[in-house]
């Protein structure tokens, strides 16, 4: 799956400054400068959200997860 | 049984439906509780069932507004006098005046009738609230069933919940004689436990009446929140409402919500409001749209959904929508979303979600026919949508075309 990490307030992610995210998959993202461009592959959302260095915030509801 | 169908028609058969007064009847009074509706002071009463749950909630506290201070009787035998707005606190462990009734719902324990009555002849309770009887910490009680008697307006904020104070976990029924309760402000029956964790308060709440609030000020209707309700009826919400962000949230059991003479139209905050009601079939038509600015999770997971065709055409200022389900709670019920083509759609990416819906392709084209060309980066997810799949790259290029980021 193909993934990528947005600011938002109400996100279901935050990093280690606590700023908070919304964390995006989709099996291909479709964007205005071509398939995939600009997202990155995981194996799963776990797998991104150690990359991305986020972890799942505590408020919910969890913000566009899917 | 409780004959809460006539209390509900007495609302107006006409503003009714019996499909939905058929929906009333999910609670009955438990066999064995005692009937609360019985000697309550007409007009003027508040009626409560109470139990310790055998020493689980061991205290119960109160407190009325009423002019000339209140009384209350506990199994018909007095039990004090206070002024309006004192506090009756009630320890269970040292009372023993009366021997209450053995019930044996929700599990065997004794249940004690507590009766709240104005002391002046006349005089109307106007404010009705639990309070914590300990000195810190979160409080449960143990209302089982609280029944109104009243001709008057009351306020009813945080009557049964506060969110670091008190809640009553156990409650089943908040019941009217009139068949709707006429409240000068949200009233606030159940809550959550700190940060939405799993502490799901008061989910045996199957009834609340009618809610009449033609005089009602303020504007939030936020985390109303109506236990598992399957139905609520809202009347005469008019010229105030601007935040129904969370109003029915985790109501796993509403399946239907009754807006009569209601105006919608001021309501910019839709966050989340109908996010996990599992058994909702229908958003309701009188919804209007018009200041709509924020929709994240607006109908999310809502698996019993049928048909639904979302027309937010209205929300011209619309910044963000999230109709959707996932791959385990997949929300086919809901089948389109007509949005405004001038809409700014700057909140947070994904900006739309119709992810694991049931929009084929035609209907996901007809969205993307409909977005308004953006210059941010904005998302329009679709994943596991049922069309996602038929879609063709001409069918992505309308999209892609006006600077959306399709995520299928």
């Amino acid at each position: 799956m193909y993934f990528k990490i947005f600011e938002a307030a109400d996100g279901g992610y935050k990093d280690a400054a606590g700023k908070t995210y919304n964390l995006v998959g989709c099996n291909n993202a479709y964007t205005p400068k071509g398939k995939n461009e600009g997202w990155t592959q995981y194996a799963d959302e776990a797998a991104a959200a150690v990359v991305f260095g986020i972890t799942p915030s505590e408020q919910t509801p969890k913000a566009d997860a899917i | 049984m409780l004959n809460l169908i006539n209390d509900k028609l007495k609302t107006g058969l006409s503003e009714i439906s019996l499909k939905n007064a058929r929906l009333c009847a999910a609670w009955q009074i438990p066999s064995g509780w005692p009937d609360i509706r019985r000697n309550i002071v007409a007009g003027q009463g508040i009626n409560l069932l109470a139990t310790s749950l055998n020493g689980t909630y061991p205290n119960l506290g109160f407190t009325a507004a009423v002019t000339g201070g209140y009384s209350v009787y506990i199994d018909g035998v007095k039990y004090g006098d206070y002024a309006s707005s004192a506090q009756c606190s009630l320890v269970w462990a040292s009372y023993s005046a009366t021997a209450g009734y053995a019930i044996t719902s929700p599990a065997a324990c004794t249940a004690h009738i507590i009766e709240i009555r104005p002391q002046s002849a006349g005089a109307q309770i106007n404010t009705f609230k639990c309070n914590r009887v300990a000195s810190s910490g979160n409080e449960q009680q143990g209302i089982l069933w609280a029944h109104f008697n009243l001709s008057n307006h009351i306020t009813l904020t945080f009557g049964f919940f506060g969110y670091d104070s008190y809640n009553n976990p156990l409650i089943q029924a908040i019941t009217s004689a009139t068949g709707e309760l006429l409240c000068d402000s949200c009233p606030g029956f159940v809550g959550y436990g700190a940060n939405y964790a799993a502490a799901y308060l008061a989910q045996y709440l199957k009834y609340v009446p009618a809610l009449n609030m033609p005089n009602a000020t303020g504007s939030s209707w936020a985390e109303s929140k109506f236990g598992n309700c399957p139905l609520v009826i809202l009347k005469n919400i008019t010229n105030l409402a601007t935040d129904f962000s969370g109003i029915f949230m985790y109501n796993a059991g509403l399946k239907k919500i009754a807006l009569i003479n209601c105006d919608t139209s001021r309501v910019s905050n839709w966050n989340n409001a109908h996010h996990y009601c599992v058994s909702l079939s229908n958003v309701p038509k009188e919804y209007n749209f018009a200041s709509a600015t924020a929709m994240a999770n607006f109908l999310t997971f809502d698996t019993a959904l049928q048909d639904t065709n979302l027309d937010v055409s209205a929300a011209s200022g619309l910044t963000k929508i999230g109709c959707y389900g996932s791959a385990a709670l997949p929300m086919r019920g809901f089948k389109g979303l007509k949005i405004n083509s001038s809409a700014p759609f700057t909140g947070s990416a994904p900006q739309i979600n119709v992810s694991y819906t049931g929009m084929v392709r035609a209907a996901l084209v007809e969205l993307f026919n409909e977005l308004p060309t953006v210059s941010a980066s904005q998302v329009c997810q679709i994943t596991g949508s049922t069309g996602a799949a038929d879609l063709t790259a001409a069918d992505l290029a309308i999209a892609t075309a006006k600077g959306w980021t399709v995520s299928a």
